[in-house]
């Protein structure tokens, strides 16, 4: 695999963010939080009528961007922000392309700024993964 | 606001209660599935598995943390910034002490959010044997309030 500042990662598509798993991973978390599994306490709130996705879950989207690329095991550091929401239906991108490669201690390190987007282009994580990549 | 930046700050430097966390296998699975990928290989735990496996370690739920910094709903809370260190993959059924403290509160204002307390915790979990540190996150949450 050729890495170097500029390569782009392979875009991770996820075509509809299922209301289920969202139950599901607020039980894993045991995340009171309704927005996540009531929707009418998301229009109570004046956030539409959709749920809204975990933050967690959003990055694991990202992550599982960077495993398809670089392998499982790869993700060293994560330094992210949650810049909007994910709602319950929408269709989200995660993408990435490398910045820096450099040795860590015998291992070649890239440094990869990493987005999740929602189809309407809104970006709702941006931030850098540090993931370790083959020599 | 009801509660003072002040109070707030005094929460500083509390550390949880702490303890022994471990992800089992139909945990990983089931967190696998949230995220729409079958589980890695080898028992390797999705790595998103950090934030709540830290929270959990750290001896507090997620209800008892918005109760400390008393979030005014369940709801009026929000993931600021998260920054994740691996020196080692989480791997399942395996032991990890676990630790966690408050690092910083700063009240401010967004212009898309209105008032807030972000609180950043440090939380660790390490190898109970060598006390190596295995991960480590370093979460804020913004704690919306009525101003």
């Amino acid at each position: 695999m050729t890495v170097g500042p500029g390569t782009e990662l392979p875009p991770w598509r996820v075509d509809h963010v299922d209301p289920e798993k969202m139950k599901l991973y607020a039980a894993i978390a045991r995340d009171p939080n309704t927005i996540h599994w009531d929707r009418s306490e998301v229009a109570r709130r004046g956030l539409g009528e959709r749920l809204i996705n975990q933050g967690p879950t959003n990055l694991g989207f990202v992550i599982n961007m960077l495993h398809a690329w670089a392998g499982p095991g790869c993700v060293r550091e994560l330094t992210i922000r949650f810049t909007a929401n994910v709602f319950d239906g929408d269709t989200v991108t995660a993408g990435g392309v490398v910045q820096s490669v450099a040795d860590h201690g015998g291992e070649r390190r890239a440094t990869c700024e990493v987005w999740l987007d929602r189809d309407d282009g809104t970006r709702t994580v941006a931030g850098t993964a540090v993931v370790g990549v083959p020599a | 606001m009801a509660v003072t930046e002040q109070q707030l700050q005094a929460l500083v430097g509390y550390r949880f209660p702490g303890g022994t966390v471990s992800i089992a296998h139909w945990e990983n699975v089931l967190l696998s599935d949230v995220m729409g990928v079958p589980p890695l290989p080898d028992g390797l735990v999705h790595p998103a598995a950090l934030f709540h496996v830290t929270v959990a370690g750290g001896g507090l739920g997620i209800g008892e943390i918005f109760a400390l910094f008393r979030a005014e709903s369940d709801e009026a809370v929000r993931g600021g910034e998260f920054h994740w260190r691996f020196e080692e993959q989480l791997r399942e059924d395996t032991p990890y002490d676990a630790s966690g403290e408050v690092v910083a509160v700063e009240r401010k204002e967004s212009r898309k959010l209105g008032p807030m307390d972000a609180v950043t915790f440090l939380f660790q979990l390490r190898d109970p044997e060598s006390g190596e540190l295995v991960a480590e996150a370093r979460p804020t949450w913004l704690f919306l309030r009525t101003p």
